[in-house]
């Protein structure tokens, strides 16, 4: 071994061109393909381990925006578009390949135990991708028609950066079921694309979230029922890539901090 | 051939051979001081490492090393005790402690070093770990880039580059592009080498104005400024103080600047002690012999010592 150059830009470049030599391929299931990315670097590791730090309750929302900042920052496909259910099954082939596939998983009963992922994650370019998972559907209720579709990634994270603004952890348990509450009616939001009622219109643009709250939260019940079963199929479908199901237990990837622990 | 005094430098478990530290240096730190300038501050300190030895370079030494060598150069060159004044947090009055220096010197040279390791990012880099090497962390975005300071060499693909005339900026804008396996492990490393100080006490305060005050104790840390901050406590002095007591030694003692300069804060104090004793003595003699006014009055001589 010998002691090579050693000004600053001398070893950048030489960084630079470590991850430019060895990028690494992961499924995507909305192109039903695999895509270039590169792995995980140590930033990103540092980023997951500021976001483990942020409060209880939103730790969901805050590694949301976190795997998708991650994931521009490592997709090497600028013209892929992702949809948000891409979000964890690219997160964990990027985990795989970058750091390993020695993690934890939980069990039925919320605990977390070691697993190997790698047979999982090879499983993935099998899982077949229905297309309607991505086509939009409409759902009709007497004179209100509501015309739904998987979000993009770019569209969840605009709902998700409305979502965070002022919120605090909980205190009570109102304020718990505010947040459960609040949690659903975004997640409409995400999903919505415009309800119609006769000749009004109301286009779901994601950058203006808090003022669609009130409309979905006067939806009557009947459409609320028939838009959680069409998204459930879409959340069925991604489920297919976060849940392991083995004879006589499911276990479930959860993609937070303690997932991107190297083996 | 000048004079040398043993220094012990942990890392290497032996002694170096240093030059004494020179009022012209004191007076750069003091500038430094006064200008609240604690990154050219470090760098100084690491260069008049280098410059007061012959033996080893700054850039291998890490930060108890330093540490270890700046606290023994004012030891040795200015005063051995550093004199404290306090306030009582309760009634605000003043109090006045004394840190022995050499009982801390002695401490942080016993700590037990963490061994070297070498961890595998993957994709054919490894990063050389070592005890951290900053006195100074300043202008990081987190409290987790300061952990960076245990990095030593980078090895891509068998060349190693040495990251040790880098600043923690530069480090970080480098380990953040590397391949993220085994980043606990950097993590792990760190934490490892924070052990032995969670408990180095250098001080215990208690205000004797207080009955119910319990002790504070003042730490040293590895991963924070904590080190530097002692340092600059032991250097501090009233940059008025070293102008006087160089005045006064040019005016009255006919010493050159150039002379003055080269000589350490110690002597200077000798000399300036020497003068007030010849002083007070005229005085003495004076007050006994006369009974009219005297002509003139003793200057102030100011304050060598680095205290509060």
């Amino acid at each position: 071994m010998s002691k090579g150059k050693n000004s600053f830009s001398d070893i950048i470049s030489a960084i630079e061109q470590v991850s430019k030599d060895n990028l690494i391929d992961v499924y995507v299931p909305s192109q039903s393909r695999y895509v270039k990315f590169t792995p995980l670097k140590v930033s990103h590791q540092k980023k997951i381990i500021e976001t483990a730090l942020e409060s209880a309750s939103l730790s969901p929302v805050y590694n949301t925006l976190m795997s998708s900042d991650i994931i521009d920052e490592c997709c090497q496909e600028t013209q892929v578009s992702l949809y948000a259910i891409d979000r964890d099954p690219v997160m964990i082939g990027l985990r795989a390949q970058s750091l390993g596939t020695s993690t934890t998983v939980q069990d039925d009963n919320g605990d977390d135990i070691p697993y190997d992922i790698k047979a999982h994650v090879n499983t993935f370019d099998k899982i077949p991708t229905p297309s309607e998972i991505f086509e939009s559907k409409q759902i009709v209720d007497g004179e209100i028609k509501i015309d739904l579709q998987s979000p993009t990634r770019e569209r969840d994270d605009e709902v998700n950066k409305r979502t965070l603004p002022g919120k605090k952890d909980p205190t009570s348990k109102e304020e718990i079921k505010t947040i459960i509450g609040d949690a659903i009616t975004y997640e409409y939001i995400k999903y919505i694309q415009k309800i119609s009622i006769g000749d009004a219109v109301v286009e779901f643009d994601p950058k203006k979230t808090k003022s669609l709250v009130p409309v979905v939260e006067s939806l009557p019940m009947s459409i609320s029922k028939k838009l959680i079963t069409e998204i459930n199929k879409i959340k069925d479908f991604e489920r297919k890539f976060t849940q392991i199901t083995e004879q006589d237990r499911v276990l479930t990837i959860v993609t937070d901090a303690r997932f991107y622990h190297s083996e | 051939m000048k004079f040398t005094y043993p220094v012990y430098v942990p890392s290497i478990d032996r002694h170096i051979n240093f030059r004494e530290l020179l009022n012209k240096h004191y007076l750069a730190i003091l500038k430094f001081l006064a200008n609240e300038d604690d990154i050219n501050l470090e760098q100084y300190f690491n260069k008049l490492i280098n410059h007061l030895n012959d033996d080893v370079s700054a850039d291998d030494l890490n930060k108890i090393d330093k540490f270890c060598i700046m606290l023994s150069l004012r030891i040795t060159c200015i005063a051995p005790d550093l004199s404290l004044e306090l306030t009582c947090s309760k009634t605000e009055q003043k109090y006045s402690g004394v840190i022995d220096l050499y009982n801390v010197l002695s401490m942080v040279s016993k700590l037990h070093m963490t061994k070297q390791r070498v961890v595998s990012m993957g994709k054919g880099v490894k990063v050389h770990l070592g005890m951290p090497i900053s006195l100074y962390y300043g202008g990081l975005k987190t409290a987790i880039d300061t952990i960076t300071d245990v990095i030593q060499y980078i090895e891509i693909d068998n060349v190693k580059h040495s990251t040790g005339n880098m600043s923690l900026v530069e480090k970080n804008q480098i380990i953040d592009r590397l391949p993220g396996k085994n980043f606990d492990k950097l993590l792990e490393y760190a934490s490892s080498t924070q052990k032995n100080f969670s408990d180095l006490v250098i001080f215990k305060d208690k205000s004797p104005h207080d009955d119910e005050a319990e002790f504070t104790d003042y730490k040293l840390g590895l991963y924070d400024n904590s080190m530097l901050e002692m340092l600059k406590l032991c250097y501090k002095s009233h940059i008025s103080n070293y102008y006087n007591s160089m005045y006064t030694l040019c005016e009255t003692m006919k010493f050159t600047a150039d002379y003055i300069e080269n000589i350490t804060p110690t002597e200077s104090n000798i000399y300036i002690n020497q003068k007030k004793l010849e002083v007070e003595q005229q005085k003495q003699a004076q007050s006994q012999n006369q009974t009219g006014p005297t002509i003139g009055s003793p200057q102030d001589y100011g304050n060598f010592q680095g205290s509060m």
